[in-house]
């Protein structure tokens, strides 16, 4: 059972670390934690389940489909809200409002669209068949779910710290104004930033369908606060620690839920709260940012 | 550069005959609605050096702002090299040749190295790439501490990785908001060391400091009280008004 519990920690946690690193990003570029990151997450699961019951392709294709549309949703959804955020004299509350109203178009939306129940993909993403990893039986979206989410994660950290935008983006993360002093444009600089955050959810929402048992247009918040959880353990605004608290939060879930299952909800958070007590920056995250 | 000392509505006039590298006109700005200058007149010229002296809350790092473009104009005008820049944003100013040095000076998250590329970000990548050996060569010891991150040195340390940042973009104009700040005497003074090289060449230097330390380094100086300029002129001069040399620095 420790094995299992260990083997599916890790596959589920990579994936919630994957799931998570959109929301870090845009709390990177942003300053705010965007609450309808999990609805995002909703409208790529609800791709997956249209391209398959519908079309009949394999609900991973939805992640080609879902990246180019979001990147560009989300660069022009930055290039829209960001003048009047740049106006107001309290942007973070502003942008935590509108994050808000979002999240509930888009689940209203995604009601008058699907209908309140969920949907349920009966065929997995590779088959009906049961994957064996030594010698333990995992569903085989746990692995699909893994081999998804890791080279999804390394390519946006080799983007982060191997390209010039990148630089330029960790830069801005640590002072918005310092990047503009140091002759980046910031704002094209975010906007792609966030297009990549949506794309990121999209992307999980391809494989929560899966890992959550099904979609529904009110799975939203409940995805943005597991999403949430997940960065503050890492380090909130450090897109490597979404991937540590992903492992975390995987693990912890995955343990309880083979020895108490009745505890699975809950210790995760109690982890948080442990985290939140012990080292508050999170895992990763460095102080000497806010010094 | 002698300069009109009020003028009415110098906005409305013609660009100067001599084009200076960065020229406030009657500048006014504030936060919010409480206003920090007033009426700031300043221009700096081609591989001239100009320190701007004033008191903690004078209004010094609120000039810098404004003629970066991180702050709006109230009343004014910015010019760089004959240009009216007030309506240009921060990194379009920068991109025409001014390179600016935060009181930090540093991202302290990043690397050493990924700092000086990015103080040539503008030059885009062959060219940092140049400069970046350039610097390595000069600045041995940041050839060092390439992999360090910068938050990680000491004060002195990490102001010699934000000169070298600066100097990376190949600028015609360094601006520098209190480089002195937070910095032990015997660390301004390698600082002040590091901007002797700098003054050998032909940047410009714009520094706001209230240590005079600094005026060794520049040919004028202009002195903000209360938000309002005191003084323009050079050094000398400054060195020779009693009541100036009473405020900064101190009964001889």
């Amino acid at each position: 059972m420790v094995l299992y519990a260990l083997i599916a920690g890790v596959l589920i946690g990579l994936f919630y670390g994957f799931a998570a690193l959109g929301l870090s990003l845009a709390f990177g570029v942003l300053r705010v934690v965007n609450i309808a990151h999990g609805d995002v997450i909703v409208l790529g699961s609800y791709l997956a389940y249209e391209l398959s019951t519908q079309a009949h392709i394999n609900p991973l294709f939805a992640i080609p489909i879902a990246v180019p549309l979001a990147v560009a949703l989300g660069m022009a959804f930055y290039r829209f809200v960001a003048p009047s955020l740049g106006r107001s004299s309290d942007p973070e509350m502003v942008s935590l409002i509108l994050f808000f109203g979002v999240s509930q178009v888009i689940e209203a939306l995604a009601t008058i669209g699907f209908s309140v129940n969920q949907d349920t993909l009966l065929t997995g993403p590779i088959g009906n068949g049961a994957v064996r990893i030594l010698g333990q039986s995992f569903p085989n979206y746990y692995p699909a779910a893994a081999a998804v989410a890791v080279p999804g994660a390394l390519l946006v950290m080799f983007y982060l710290y191997r390209s010039r935008l990148g630089l330029a983006t960790r830069a801005l993360m640590s002072s918005r104004a310092d990047a503009m002093l140091s002759g980046i444009d910031v704002d094209r600089t975010s906007a792609l930033s966030f297009g990549i955050a949506l794309a990121l959810a999209a992307s999980a929402g391809a494989l929560s369908v899966y890992v959550n048992g099904g979609v529904a247009p009110t799975d939203g918040p409940g995805l943005t606060t597991t999403a949430f959880a997940v960065v503050v353990i890492g380090g909130l605004g450090n897109p490597g620690g979404a991937l540590v608290g992903g492992l975390v939060f995987g693990l912890a879930e995955q343990f309880a839920q083979s020895y108490e299952p009745n505890w699975a909800g809950l210790v995760p958070y109690v982890l948080l709260l442990a985290v939140m007590l012990v080292k508050p920056e999170g895992l990763l995250g460095r102080r000497v940012r806010y010094a | 550069m002698a300069e009109p000392s009020s003028p009415a509505h110098p906005q409305d006039g013609p660009p100067p005959a001599s084009e200076a590298l960065l020229e406030l006109r009657a500048v006014a700005a504030g936060y919010g609605s409480m206003q920090v200058l007033w009426d700031i007149n300043l221009s700096v010229g081609a591989g001239e050096r100009v320190v701007i002296l004033g008191a903690n809350g004078a209004g010094k790092s609120t000039l810098l702002r404004v003629a970066l473009g991180l702050l709006p104009l109230m009343h004014g005008t910015v010019w760089l090299r004959g240009e009216d820049v007030s309506g240009l944003r921060t990194d379009r100013r920068v991109a025409r040749g001014i390179g600016f040095m935060t009181e930090v000076g540093v991202f302290p998250e990043l690397s050493v190295r990924e700092n000086l590329l990015l103080g040539a970000y503008r030059l885009g990548r062959r060219q940092a790439q140049n400069n970046l050996e350039r610097t390595y060569d000069g600045f041995p010891l940041l050839a060092k501490f390439r992999s360090r991150p910068a938050g990680s040195l000491s004060g002195g340390q990490r102001k010699l990785v934000g000169v070298a940042k600066v100097l990376m973009g190949d600028p015609s104009l360094i601006v520098m908001d209190e480089p002195s700040s937070g910095l032990s005497p015997v660390a301004v003074q390698e600082v002040v060391e590091v901007l002797r090289q700098v003054q050998r060449s032909e940047v410009a230097l714009l520094i706001a400091e209230q240590n005079t330390v600094f005026l060794d380094l520049a040919q004028r100086a202009v002195v903000i009280e209360g938000g309002r300029r005191r003084f323009d002129g050079t050094v000398v001069e400054l060195r020779d008004d009693a009541a100036l040399k009473r405020a900064y620095f101190g009964i001889e």
